[in-house]
């Protein structure tokens, strides 16, 4: 069907020479992927793959069928995905999305690829193989090839209708200069922040079980996982009692390995001498993170060099307005806030603290599912 | 006390005590660390929460410099996979002291007298590329100790045994050195002597390999595996690798008879804990940190690397060396790969 070469390595799937048309939401296709989140819970996956199973749940996948109702068009795309090397997981959920609307995918796993996903395609691999699973690998091929391949990119950006690149800026660009197409759907590089009220003891607790989720999930890499912490009107002894209630949370389910407590300290190096006016004044050193404590953190630019890790800045602030805004600032995870309040924070998506990483059709503003049919 | 150059110079190599070197060191780096945080604004921004080791990393892609731009006499560069290199910024001063030191050590170990050298490599590795590659870097900082110079690989990086014998004959029964990076000597000598069944009889050769283990240990060859065909290959051979980097060029850590690296006189290594980044006691696997008392012009006289070592013991290394003794225990897992092992693919 397309020409690739040796350097390209089928991972799962055998694209059909001339796929069926299927309708978006067609039950073979809810049904398909509610088997698969079956399948995988079954197999008791890392947290980050079971997050989505649970998304990918009968019930969700369901409701999103009856939410788009009669608007979708019936024609199938070719969809051509690009997935990040760090956040091992979030590709499929485009790919089951696209898959569901009634399209045909080729996905390409970046070879830098993390264990999570490795892990997630050894599951895709022993899915399909079963009776219920065979309609994804029809319909959805994975292939892993070296970045240098730009021919192999243009081709399967010639073939494809639509492009999905879960890249960061520079990769975006760079497969633009390559392959331009007419039809992207690109997601830039964005970070995220919490912003924390707590009064008590007991907010400190609840708030850092919370934190605790949105933070160690594919090590703190994803644009959605909150990089700093903005603290309103909370006084030092309860946010040390949050910053002890992490570090328990964190040693009943240690995350971080050597490489990653290594690199919060070069990261952190990196950061004050990107931006000279920055002025820390205390850190905390744990082995599932690193806290450093700015008097003021007014500038959000340098946590595009904030590589995750691990690595929690934070500040205090006496209102929301002094919250940065910053056209690439996505997630805004917030505790102890009035809903009336949660209007005067400006970023892309704001979200309970706690469900940052949940996974939304929704996504940087752009209804995915409309986009992919 | 404080000890000038020329004192320091005349220290011996692997004489004095941990303690010892200790009192002389201190002064001298405390010293270092309030020039650099003086000048060089950048390094001084790393350390406002207390004096910590600079990351490596962060010579990559800036100019961390000390020094007036006029007074400027070098820059070195290192070659990294990714395309990102070190830049290590020089004066006539840091660079002599750099030389002095290396001659002092390789002196230690060679003896007073130049020897004839075989470089275990190609001659195109010297205007392969453009710059200063470590490879040719290497080779030119170590031809330094050597005369007669004779290349043991051809321009295709094929064994030149034509090269090699008659060096060999030149030199039947008198003492040789040879020099070359660790992969390339495992992949370009030892496999093709072996394929060809040869065999070249020095009968006191001294053999200096550095570059890294990773692309030699992915092929399963250990150390034991590596100086056993060495020997084999080229009969009375003393094997020794050795450790350094271009943020502290001049004080190379040497493995000696019993295969321990040794911190000379000049500079210390301690191995820390990733989190608190405090030494770990001896015998613990952990983060290499680098001090050396010649990195004047530049911040680079305490360096958090990221290599993994164990101490081995200090001031009672079987071969009698005084100071700290180690080995490399590979590189921090996914952190970027450098060094040498990329030289020849």
């Amino acid at each position: 069907m397309i020409l690739l070469n040796e350097q390209v390595q089928t991972l799962v799937g055998e694209l059909e020479q001339e796929p069926s048309n299927l309708f978006a939401f067609e039950q073979s296709l809810i049904d398909t992927v509610a088997e698969f989140s079956d399948f995988i819970l079954k197999h008791r996956p890392s947290a980050e793959i079971v997050a989505l199973a649970f998304w990918c749940r009968r019930s969700n996948i369901k409701n999103l069928a009856i939410h788009y109702g009669e608007q979708l068009r019936l024609r199938q795309s070719r969809v051509f995905h690009i997935t990040p090397a760090n956040v091992d997981t979030v590709f499929l959920y485009t790919v089951l999305l696209s898959f569901l609307v009634g399209n045909i995918n080729i996905v390409r796993l970046s070879s830098r690829r993390g264990a999570i996903s490795d892990e997630l395609v050894g599951l895709i691999q022993c899915f399909v193989n079963t009776d219920k699973g065979a309609l994804l690998g029809s319909r959805c091929l994975f292939i892993a090839y070296p970045a240098s391949q730009f021919q192999v990119t243009a081709t399967l950006s010639k073939w494809c209708d639509k492009r999905v690149i879960w890249g960061g800026d520079d990769a975006i660009l760079q497969i633009n200069q390559v392959a331009p197409v007419a039809n992207e759907l690109a997601f830039p590089d964005r970070f995220s922040i919490s912003v924390l009220r707590l009064s008590s003891e007991q907010d400190a607790k609840l708030a850092a079980k919370q934190f605790f989720t949105d933070y160690q999930s594919f090590n703190q890499q994803a644009c959605s996982s909150p990089k700093a912490i903005y603290w309103l009107c909370t006084k030092p002894a309860i946010q040390d009692c949050f910053w002890g209630a992490l570090a328990k949370c964190a040693d009943d389910h240690p995350q971080f390995e050597l490489n990653h407590q290594l690199n919060r300290h070069i990261n952190t190096q990196m950061l004050l001498m990107a931006d000279l006016s920055l002025k820390p004044i205390r850190s905390i050193s744990h082995p599932s993170y690193l806290m450093l404590e700015f008097e003021q953190l007014n500038s959000l630019s340098i946590l595009n060099a904030h590589e995750g890790n691990g690595l929690i800045l934070s500040a205090n602030i006496d209102s929301l307005a002094q919250l940065p805004e910053h056209e690439k600032l996505q997630t805004v995870g917030y505790f102890g806030i009035s809903k009336d309040m949660v209007k005067d924070i400006h970023a892309l998506r704001k979200t309970p603290l706690g469900s940052a990483l949940q996974f939304n059709h929704i996504w940087d503003g752009v209804d995915l599912v409309k986009r992919l049919n | 006390m404080h000890l000038s150059d020329e004192e320091l110079l005349e220290l011996p190599v692997y004489d004095l005590c941990q303690n010892e070197k200790w009192e002389l060191l201190t002064p001298l780096l405390d010293e270092l660390h309030h020039f650099h945080k003086v000048h060089c604004e950048k390094y001084s921004a790393t350390q406002q929460l207390g004096g910590t080791p600079l990351a490596v990393r962060a010579f990559k892609n800036q100019l961390l410099s000390s020094i007036d731009a006029d007074k400027i006499h070098r820059i070195l560069k290192s070659s990294g996979t990714t395309g990102t290199q070190s830049q290590i910024v020089l004066d006539s001063d840091t660079a002599r002291l750099q030389s002095k030191v290396l001659s002092k050590i390789m002196q230690h170990w060679l003896g007073p007298k130049r020897l004839p050298l075989l470089i275990l490599d190609s001659r195109k590795a010297l205007d392969v590329h453009s710059g200063m590659s470590a490879r040719a870097a290497g080779i030119q900082g170590m031809s330094f100790f050597g005369r007669d110079y004779h290349f043991a690989l051809d321009e295709n990086m094929d064994l030149d045994l034509a090269v090699i014998m008659s060096f060999a004959d030149k030199y039947a029964g008198k003492p040789v050195f040879m020099y070359g990076f660790t992969f390339i000597i495992w992949q370009r000598i030892v496999q093709q002597l072996r394929q060809l069944g040869k065999q070249v009889a020095f009968s006191d050769a001294f053999l200096l390999h550095g570059g890294g283990w990773k692309k030699i240990s992915e092929q399963a060859v250990d150390k034991k595996t590596f100086k056993q065909e060495l020997s084999a290959c080229f009969g009375n051979v003393t094997v020794h690798d050795y450790y350094g980097m271009v943020e502290q060029t001049g004080t190379i850590y040497v493995e000696c008879e019993h295969g321990m690296l040794h911190a000379p006189v000049w500079s210390d290594i301690n191995v820390v804990d990733p989190v608190t980044l405090r030494p770990l006691p001896a015998h613990t696997v952990g983060v290499v940190q680098l001090q050396s008392v010649i990195a004047r012009s530049y911040p680079g006289h305490n360096l958090l690397t990221e290599d993994l070592a164990i101490i081995h013991g200090i001031d009672d290394c079987v071969c009698g060396r005084k100071g700290k003794y180690f080995t490399i225990q590979g590189r921090v897992a996914q952190a970027e790969v450098r060094g040498c092992s990329d030289t020849f693919k």
